[in-house]
């Protein structure tokens, strides 16, 4: 197994073609010849850029009053004040520039019918309509145009199909990284000052999500593992509505912000509108986390319909015949499969991975030489995000990640990826890819922590079933150590299951115990043992870096230093 | 249109898939072809085959990251010889017989698997065809 190694010399290496990472690579290419830009799955097609779904947020101010302040203001509201105000500030204060690029790149938004303004959107939690779209594509749409560039700058080279396995640091910081080329099954020595982690969020981390599947977190498990911070592992998004049948639907988000604008309504099994029970005045007009929370409880209460979901009923709205023409993949296609799509049975699903690597405005981590953009970094979005804020911070950071990753090539002197660091990485993928293990397929033992984590460290949390989590995590972790796999070196799928296995687990450890540290109720952190809000102890991130073996947890209080007037827009739910 | 299921409720029946295995790495080892029997109350759609032929023969190699939502054009295999998106086909009950073969047009990898960096001819319209 991994008897080859090859080496490979870049001074940039992005890990990831999502948005953020094929933007770094553009802002990286501008500076230096050598940019390596590597993917796990097949560029362009991989990573969960591609989903998202309509909104883009700027405030250009175009057609209305809207400012980048007015934005950043909704952003910290709706996080619960736990968002990194200087980054926020930032991803508001470039939003707008960032549109621009994407139309430099080839992506012609929807305009007024004038032709002469952006089109923009409403979105809940959004004060003016901020949403630059291009339709139901807007995700494929900023993809496309984003590898299209790519391609066309001679200084980055992609590649797909390979794993980065590793991140290599001493005490100057990066010195390289390790990955595995899936096709020839042969380990790569990176030899780079700086890289880029681009990977994306961890939504398969948990067993119902709307992410692509490759969404497993690696890059966030592999700058812990390398002794970066991490920020807020306890902070989950799930998207309220997603179908729960048929099964092979599961999990999908029905895109449902223009439902919601045009009168949306939720009904539980015994046909009761039961956000009028929660919220007497704003019904279904409210936050993600609040309406997954409530429609989990209709459900856990025995409420639920007869996959375990409630009904989505698209009767009441008289737009929707137009709707649903305009958005045959959301409205029609689902039809061939025997959903009926003006009542359809829902429930919430994993969407944004809220937590993740600590950057500062630079884009850097704590180790130097290690930068971070997109969903794989936390604290942006506190406790909550926003509509169309996670592709706006892909891009936003994703230039700031690219532009400070090459400078740093520029100015520090490459050397080879130190040999004695290598030659450990690959002891450690022997233990993580055994050659005679006998137990369990990784895959079984992968769809076991998904279940685990999704009913333990899911929407609704306690103290007992978080520790329970914790315990479920370590006995997989010893299981895993004899997993079986078949032994092709070419393309070996069950090669890829293990190593995402491997840092999902790691992962799982973090957000159940973090989840467990903070004992109130925050946004998306809903713990039933601690219902309740609680600025005067919690307005504070956890934080947690590995030491050696061990995991150092500790906190740090919010920073307010723009906006510092701790108001809260909503009612917490009445539990 | 009422809620009601797309494939036939009899968990007995099945359809009969026919794979084409190859690895042009493995010198000498020709192309083969490999048949599954898939029991029909498992799949819907033709992405559900390909991760159930996945999980049931993990020597197969087929791409395991896609979106399932129509976008990411990661799915696409050559269906009964024609290029589709696969979590775009419904299996309805009329289907009974299946081969799948890698997406023509670009470098085989392994099995199912396309180097999708790498178009081998001037036919990348193949995707265009499929109609997306
Ligand atoms: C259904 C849905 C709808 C959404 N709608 C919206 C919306 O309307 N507006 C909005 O702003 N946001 C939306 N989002 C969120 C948004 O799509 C994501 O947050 C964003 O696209 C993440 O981009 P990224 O570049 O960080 O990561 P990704 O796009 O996920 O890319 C990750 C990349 O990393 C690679 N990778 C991962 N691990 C490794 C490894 N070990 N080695 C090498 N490569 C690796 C992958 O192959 C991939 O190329 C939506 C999300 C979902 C799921
Ligand atoms: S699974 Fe993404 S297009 Fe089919």
């Amino acid at each position: 197994m991994l008897s080859t190694v090859a080496q490979v010399k870049t001074d940039v290496l992005i890990i990831g073609s999502g948005a953020a990472g094929a933007r770094a690579a553009i802002e990286a290419a501008e500076f230096t010849a050598a940019v390596t830009l590597a993917a796990k799955g097949a560029p362009r097609r991989s990573g969960t850029t591609n989903l998202a779904g309509v909104h883009y947020a700027a405030a250009l101010g175009h057609a209305d009053e809207d400012t980048p302040w007015e934005h950043f203001h909704d952003t910290i509201v709706e996080a619960r004040w736990l968002a990194d105000q200087e980054l926020a500030r930032v991803m508001c204060l470039h939003g707008p520039k960032s549109v621009h690029d994407l139309e430099r790149y080839g992506l012609h938004w929807y305009r007024t019918p004038d032709g002469t303004h952006y089109k923009q959107l409403p979105a809940p939690g959004h004060s003016f309509n901020r949403g630059v779209h291009y339709n139901g594509k807007t995700g494929k749409m900023v993809q496309d145009a984003l590898i299209d560039e790519v391609k066309r700058h001679p200084n980055i080279h992609l590649l797909g199909d390979v794993f980065i396995t590793q991140i290599l640091v001493d005490d100057s910081g990066v010195v390289g990284a390790v990955g595995i080329h899936l096709e020839r099954g042969e380990l790569l020595a990176i030899s780079t000052r700086s890289v880029v982690i681009a990977t994306g969020g961890a939504g398969m981390v948990f067993k119902v999500t709307d992410m692509e599947t490759g969404s497993t977190g690696d890059g966030i498990a592999m700058a812990f593992r390398a002794g970066a911070d991490l920020i807020a592992p306890e902070m989950h998004q799930f998207f309220p509505t997603a179908f729960v049948w048929p099964e092979t639907l599961r999990g999908v988000a029905v895109n449902s912000s223009q439902l919601w604008k045009l009168g949306l309504r939720l009904y539980n099994a015994n046909d009761e509108r039961f956000m009028e029970r929660y919220y007497p005045e704003q019904k279904e007009h409210m936050p993600r986390d609040i309406l997954s929370q409530c429609i989990f409880r209709e459900i856990t209460e025995g409420r639920g319909a007869e996959h375990g979901g409630v009904w989505l009923d698209t009767r009441w709205i008289e737009e929707f015949e137009t709707l649903r023409r305009d958005r045959p993949r959301s409205y029609i296609w689902p039809e061939k499969l025997g959903v009926n799509v003006q009542r359809i049975e829902v429930a919430p699903t994993y969407h944004f991975t809220l937590g993740g690597i600590r950057i500062n405005t630079e884009a850097e981590t704590t180790i130097p030489g290690l930068y971070a953009a997109g969903e794989v970094v936390g604290a942006t979005h506190g406790a909550n995000r926003l509509a169309g804020n996670a592709l706006t911070e892909c891009l936003v950071f994703g230039e700031i990640a690219g532009r400070n990753a090459a400078l740093r090539a520029l100015s520090t002197t490459a050397r080879p990826a130190p040999e004695a660091m290598v030659r450990a990485e690959c002891q450690r993928l022997r233990g993580v890819l055994p050659e005679t293990g006998t137990g369990r397929r990784p895959r079984a033992i992968y769809d076991d922590l998904r279940h685990a984590m999704y009913h333990n460290v899911g929407i609704v949390r306690d103290g007992r079933r978080l520790r329970a989590a914790v315990r479920r995590v370590a006995e997989l972790r010893e299981e895993v150590r004899s997993v079986q796999l078949t032994n092709t070196q070419h393309y070996n799928v069950e090669w890829i299951w293990a190593l995402e296995l491997d840092g999902m687990l790691e992962l799982a450890d973090l957000f159940a115990t973090g989840a467990e540290m903070r004992t109130e109720s925050r946004g998306a952190h809903y713990r039933e043992d601690y219902p309740l809000l609680d600025n005067e102890n919690w307005l504070k991130n956890i934080l947690v870096r590995r030491e050696g073996k061990r995991h150092v947890y500790w906190t740090e209080p919010v920073t307010l230093p723009y906006l510092s007037e701790v108001k809260m827009r909503y009612a917490e739910p009445s539990r | 249109m009422p809620n009601h299921p797309v494939s036939s409720p009899n968990d007995e029946a099945t359809i009969r898939v026919r794979v084409r295995r190859f690895d042009p790495q493995t010198n000498g080892q020709p192309p083969y072809w490999q048949d599954f029997q898939v029991p029909r109350g498992r799949v819907a759609r033709l992405l559900d085959v390909l991760q159930y032929l996945q999980q049931e023969d993990p020597t197969i190699a087929t791409r395991p990251h896609f979106c399932r939502d129509l976008v990411c054009n990661g799915c696409y295999v050559n269906y009964n010889g024609k290029p589709r998106m696969s979590c775009m086909t419904p299996l309805n009950a009329r289907v009974t017989d299946i081969t799948l073969e890698p997406l023509q047009g670009y470098r085989v990898i392994r099995d199912l698997v396309v180097d999708f960096l790498d178009k081998t001819c001037g036919n990348s319209a193949a995707e265009d065809e499929a109609g997306v």
